[in-house]
């Protein structure tokens, strides 16, 4: 018999609405970790990322449940653009909008941008994801944003440049750019995961 | 670098958004061309180091979900 492990994400969400509630878990489990890790790259708070995952898999239920999920093969995807919309809603929410708006109404960067530790009060850095701020805030924006948005998000390059309103060569570029200057930071300032 | 591999095309590579044909093309300029090679170990490499950045939620919040996801299961799963 198969195990839920090697079922394609469709099939959980199938034997999901069919009543089968450890596929959701599974669904969970497989997905988990990525989207919180990409959801707190936005926002950089343990509690508020905690409840931006929840939030994130209570709509994804919900929507599974009215129907409103048609996208053959593309769950994560789908998920990580519910997460994606909840993290914009989130700062539009605490009126942190930038002046600077793109194709979709929404600054990327304004969210992108890390804030000195400490400085909202409720910020819990652990060890790894100083790790990471600290390789990634040594990015330029936009480099960082593509990061982000290909790395934890999984959207494609098409994807990317149709977000954030550059043509594909140039998401391409910005990406390739990102890999080598974090590779020669790494190398630089001796940091490894 | 070999001609009609461009740098972009390498980055679709490595992240698999590449058609059957440009793979073919790309691996074969990756056994002949060292520059190409070079380029690409390197940001295979940071790749990888960006694969390792990874956090997770507390199991109290996975808990809150599947909680959430059997409390308002439709009627018809009651049975």
């Amino acid at each position: 018999m198969m195990q839920a492990k090697t079922f394609p994400d469709d099939q959980l969400v199938q034997q999901y609405l069919a009543g089968n509630e450890s596929a959701l878990g599974e669904l969970l489990d497989r997905h988990k970790d990525r989207i919180y890790t990409y959801i707190f790259l936005f926002v950089r708070d343990t509690y508020t990322a905690e409840d931006l995952l929840q939030e994130t898999f209570i709509k994804v239920i919900d929507k599974l449940r009215s129907g409103k999920y048609q996208e053959q093969s593309k769950f994560l995807p789908w998920l990580s653009r519910v997460a994606y919309n909840l993290c914009i809603d989130h700062y539009r929410r605490e009126k942190r909008l930038p002046k600077v708006i793109n194709r979709e109404g929404f600054d990327i960067f304004s969210v992108l941008k890390f804030s000195e530790p400490g400085a909202e009060g409720k910020i819990i850095e652990n060890e790894f994801s100083a790790k990471i701020r600290k390789i990634l805030e040594h990015l330029p924006d936009e480099q960082r944003e593509v990061v982000i948005l290909r790395h934890y998000m999984d959207m494609n390059f098409r994807e990317i440049a149709e977000l954030t309103g550059v043509n594909i060569n140039t998401a391409l570029g910005r990406m390739r750019y990102a890999l080598i200057n974090l590779r020669k930071l790494m190398e630089e300032k001796n940091i490894s995961i | 670098m070999t001609k009609n591999i461009t740098q972009d095309n390498l980055i679709r590579y490595i992240y698999q958004e590449t058609t059957a044909e440009e793979t073919d093309l790309i691996e074969e300029a990756l056994q002949s061309d060292w520059e190409l090679k070079e380029l690409y170990e390197t940001l295979v490499e940071a790749k990888a180091e960006l694969n390792k950045v990874q956090v997770s939620p507390s199991q109290k919040v996975v808990d809150k979900i599947l909680s959430y996801s059997k409390n308002n299961a439709p009627m018809e799963h009651w049975l």
